[in-house]
C-alpha cells in the first residue's frame, strides 16, 4: 500500500472507532498518519463531539423507563459514578429538569447523620458562581438521604496530572484564577470549603474548571474549631492547631494544589501528620524556582505566598489572590505592557503589612515615596482609624486620611467580590480633585458646598475590600476608564447593593470588578510611580 | 403501533424518498408514517439543542411537531438532494426555528427570581454545555462545507444516533458500506475542523 492510502485507510478506521463510540488510544498512534495533523486534530474534535451527542441520545431514557432500575424519588440511578467517606455517587436522570445529575447518596454506615448529610447541599446552595458545582436538590427518601448536583463532564485535576504531569505555566495561571473566583464566592457566603484539593477540581470538556465536593464545608463563625478534615498535603498548618475554619487554609491548600499542577510534586515531603507537625519553617520545602525555573516569576511568587507557614504572610483574600495571578498582556504588542512580577509582589507586600514603599522594594535605583492611607470610622465623636480587618457595620461611615510627599492621582474602589465594584474616588463635583498636592492632610472622598462627605455602609453583606491607588503621575488610561464607568451607571443602582454608598447624596459607580483587575493588572507594570492598598473589612451584626 | 421504544420504527423498510413521493401523490398513510419515523428522532435531538430556559419538555415537542408539519405542508418546495436529505433539510429547519425561538425568549421579561438561572438568556444549549459552544460552532461551519450527501450522513449518524441498517434503508444500501461511508464523510469532516483551528 502507498503511504497515502495507508493513512487513508488508518484515518477512516479512527473516524469508524469515534462514530461507534469506541474508545481511541491517540498516545499509541504510529508513524502511519503522520502528516495528517490536521484531520487527527479534527478527528480528536470529532470524538468529544460525537460523545456528546451520544451523551445527549443516551440521556432521553426518559421515554423509555426500564423495569429494574433503582429510583430516588424521581430520579433514576443510572450508573454508579463512584464512593467517597460520606456517601455513593451515581449518575441519575431527573426527568423534571430533563437532565442527567450526579446524585450523591448518604451511605447508611457512613456515621453521618442525614441532618449533616443535607447540611451540605443547602450550604452548596447559598453560592452560585460559574466555577462551582450547581446543586438542583436534595431530600430524604425512605430513610436515606441524597443530594443531586450538576454532571460535570470532564477530568478531575488529579487524573489529568496522572495522565499528563505537570501542566504549563499558562494553564496554571488559568486554572488558578477561576479557582480564586470560586474560593472568592464561598468565602463571601461566610463559607469555607476545606478540602481543596486535585480530586475535587474537575475539567470539563468544555475547558470550565469546577470546584467540587463540598463535604467538608465549615461555617466561618462555627463555634468549636472543626474537626480535622481535609488531606494531609493540603493541611494549613494552623489546622493542626485547632485554629477555627478561615479563609486562609483555603489559600493555603490552593497554594499546594497550584505548586503541584506546576511541578508535579508537594511542597512538602510529608507521609503522616507527625511530619506535618514537625515542619516548622520552610527550610524543607521545595521551591518552584528550583523545579520550574522557566516558569514566570510573578506566578511563581503568587503560588509561593499562598502557602506561607505564617496565615498572615499569605494572600489577604481568594480576590487579593487572583490580583496577584493576573495574567500580563502579551509582551510584544502592548505599549502598556505589564511586569506582573512586580504586581504580584506588590501584593504580597501588601499582605505582608510592611510599610514600605515599592521604591525602597526596589532598592537604589528609585526614590522612596513616602505616602499613607488609612481608613477611619467617622461618627458624632470623632473618628477611629481601622486596621486591615476590622469589622464594620450598616451605618457606618467611613473615610480616607491620605497623605504623600509628592502630588498624588487618587483612585479608590470598592471591590466586594460579587462581580461588581464601584468607584469611590474621585466623583464628580466634589472637592478636592486629583492630583492630591503634596503633604497634605486629606479626608476623602472630600467636600461637596462645603459639606463634609463619608461613605455609608448601606446594607448587609459578608465583607467590604477596598483597593486604593496612589500614582505620582496623570494615568490617563485610568481617568477615561473610571469616566467611562461612572457615565455609563444610573445613581440610583448603587443604593440598591450590599455596598457603600455616599452620605448624604448621590452614589457611587458600578463597574465588573474583572474590568477593575485588568486595569490594575495594566498598571502594575508603572511601579515605579504607583501605590497599591488593599483593605478588607469584614461585616458584622452590630 | 409498531413502533419501538427506541425511537426509530423498527419496521422501517422504505426509504424517506420513497414515502415523500407517496405523500406528494397524496397519500395520507405515507404522511403519517413519516411524522411517526421523524418526529420521536427530531424532539430527542431538539433536546440537546435548545438552551436551557427552553427545555421545559412540551414546548420542546410542540416546536418540533410544528417544524415537522410545516415541513411536511412545504413538500413541494423540498428538491431532494439524495438520501437523507430530508432528514438534513428538517434539521436545519428545526434549527432556524430553534434560532428564532431564542430571540422571542430573550425580549421576554424574567419570570419568578428563583428561575433566574434558568431564565438566562445566554445559558446554553445542552450539547453546548458538554462539549462547548466554540466547538459545536465549528462543527456547525466544518458540517457545512460537505456535500449534502455527506452531511445526512454525519448528521445521522452523529446528531441523530441512528444505527447503520436504520441509515442504509434511508439512503439505500448496505449497512457495511454506510459505516464505510460514514467513516469517510467523518474523516473530510475531520480535515475541514482541523484546518479551522490551525
Amino acid at each position: 500500500m502507498k503511504p497515502d492510502s495507508k493513512n487513508a485507510a488508518e484515518l477512516e478506521r479512527l473516524a469508524a472507532r469515534i462514530a461507534d463510540d469506541e474508545p481511541v488510544n491517540w498516545r499509541t498512534l504510529t508513524t502511519p498518519v503522520a502528516g495528517s495533523d490536521q484531520a487527527l486534530h479534527g478527528l480528536r474534535e470529532m470524538e468529544q463531539l460525537v460523545q456528546g451527542f451520544r451523551h445527549l441520545q443516551l440521556g432521553d431514557s426518559r421515554d423509555t423507563p426500564r423495569s429494574g432500575r433503582s429510583h430516588f424519588g424521581a430520579l433514576t440511578l443510572l450508573e454508579p459514578l463512584g464512593s467517597g467517606a460520606q456517601g455513593d455517587v451515581w449518575r441519575a436522570y431527573d426527568p423534571m429538569l430533563d437532565l442527567h445529575v450526579a446524585l450523591k447518596l448518604r451511605k447508611v454506615e457512613s456515621g453521618t447523620l442525614a441532618h449533616d448529610f443535607l447540611d451540605e447541599a443547602r450550604r452548596l446552595a447559598r453560592v452560585r458562581q460559574a466555577n462551582i458545582v450547581s446543586v438542583y436538590g436534595a431530600a430524604v427518601n425512605e430513610g436515606r438521604a441524597g443530594l443531586w448536583t450538576e454532571l460535570i463532564h470532564g477530568t478531575s485535576l488529579a487524573e489529568l496530572l496522572a495522565q499528563d504531569g505537570p501542566l504549563p505555566a499558562e494553564e496554571v495561571r488559568g486554572i488558578s484564577l477561576d479557582l480564586c473566583h470560586a474560593l472568592a464566592a464561598v468565602h463571601r457566603h461566610g463559607l469555607v470549603h476545606g478540602d481543596i484539593k486535585a480530586e475535587n477540581v474537575m475539567r470539563e470538556v468544555s475547558g470550565r474548571i469546577v470546584l467540587m465536593d463540598f463535604g467538608a464545608v465549615r461555617e466561618l463563625d462555627a463555634a468549636q474549631a472543626a474537626v480535622i478534615s481535609g488531606t494531609l498535603h493540603y493541611l494549613a498548618p494552623e489546622v493542626l492547631s485547632g485554629a477555627p475554619p478561615a479563609p486562609a487554609r483555603d489559600i493555603y491548600a490552593l497554594g499546594v494544589l497550584l505548586f503541584r499542577l506546576l511541578s508535579g510534586v508537594y511542597p512538602y515531603d510529608v507521609k503522616d501528620v507527625q511530619d506535618l507537625l514537625r515542619l516548622q519553617d520552610d527550610s524543607k520545602r521545595l521551591h518552584l524556582v528550583d523545579l520550574k525555573p522557566d516558569a514566570p516569576r510573578d506566578l511563581i511568587r503568587a503560588i509561593e505566598c499562598a502557602f506561607e507557614r505564617n496565615p498572615a504572610k499569605r494572600h489577604t483574600s481568594a480576590l487579593a489572590f487572583a490580583t496577584a495571578l493576573a495574567p500580563s498582556p502579551p509582551q510584544a504588542a502592548s505599549k502598556s505592557r505589564v511586569t506582573s512580577f512586580a504586581l504580584a509582589a506588590l501584593v504580597c507586600l501588601a499582605v505582608l503589612g510592611l510599610a514600605l514603599g515599592l521604591g525602597r522594594w526596589r532598592g537604589a535605583q528609585v526614590p522612596a515615596w513616602q505616602a499613607d492611607a488609612v481608613f477611619y470610622r467617622v461618627d458624632a465623636r470623632g473618628s477611629a482609624a481601622l486596621t486591615d480587618g476590622a469589622t464594620i457595620a450598616v451605618g457606618d461611615r467611613l473615610a480616607l486620611k491620605f497623605r504623600s510627599d509628592r502630588p498624588a492621582y487618587v483612585y479608590i474602589f470598592d471591590d466586594d467580590g460579587s462581580g461588581e465594584a464601584a468607584v469611590l474616588f474621585p466623583l464628580d463635583g466634589i472637592d478636592p480633585v486629583n492630583p492630591l498636592a503634596a503633604n497634605t492632610a486629606y479626608q476623602l472622598p472630600g467636600k461637596s458646598d462645603a459639606t463634609a462627605l463619608t461613605w455609608q455602609v448601606s446594607s448587609q453583606a459578608e465583607r467590604e475590600e477596598f483597593v486604593v491607588l496612589a500614582a505620582d503621575q496623570p494615568q490617563p488610561e485610568l481617568e477615561r476608564t473610571v469616566a467611562a464607568w461612572q457615565r455609563a451607571v444610573k445613581p440610583a443602582t448603587g443604593a440598591s447593593r450590599g455596598a457603600l454608598v455616599l452620605a448624604p447624596g448621590p452614589s457611587d459607580a458600578e463597574i465588573a470588578s474583572t474590568s477593575l483587575r485588568a486595569v490594575l493588572a495594566k498598571l502594575g507594570a508603572d511601579t515605579t510611580h504607583l501605590r497599591h492598598w488593599r483593605f478588607v473589612f469584614p461585616h458584622t451584626s452590630r | 403501533m409498531n413502533t419501538s421504544d427506541d425511537g426509530v420504527d423498527s419496521t422501517v423498510t422504505e426509504p424517506t424518498v420513497t414515502l415523500i413521493q407517496r405523500i406528494r401523490a397524496g397519500d395520507a398513510n405515507a404522511r403519517e408514517l413519516l411524522l411517526r419515523r421523524f418526529l420521536p428522532l427530531l424532539q430527542r435531538w431538539a433536546h440537546g439543542r435548545l438552551p436551557r430556559q427552553m427545555r421545559d419538555l412540551n414546548e420542546t415537542d410542540d416546536l418540533v411537531q410544528v417544524t415537522l408539519v410545516k415541513a411536511l405542508a412545504r413538500l413541494d418546495q423540498f428538491e431532494s438532494a439524495g438520501p437523507g436529505a430530508f432528514l438534513a433539510y428538517l434539521r436545519q429547519a428545526l434549527l432556524n426555528q430553534v434560532r428564532d425561538e431564542i430571540r422571542r425568549h430573550q425580549r421576554r421579561p424574567e419570570h419568578a427570581e428563583i428561575d433566574v438561572e434558568l431564565s438566562d438568556p445566554d445559558a446554553p444549549a445542552l450539547i453546548e454545555r458538554i462539549v462547548g459552544s466554540e466547538r459545536v460552532r465549528a462543527y456547525e461551519q466544518a458540517l457545512a462545507t460537505l456535500p449534502k450527501r455527506q452531511q445526512g450522513l454525519v448528521v445521522m449518524r452523529v446528531e441523530f444516533g441512528m444505527s447503520y441498517p436504520e441509515i442504509a434503508v434511508e439512503v439505500g444500501s448496505t449497512s457495511d458500506a454506510v459505516r464505510v461511508m460514514v467513516a469517510r464523510a467523518i474523516v473530510q469532516l475531520s480535515r475541514a475542523l482541523g484546518g479551522g483551528q490551525e
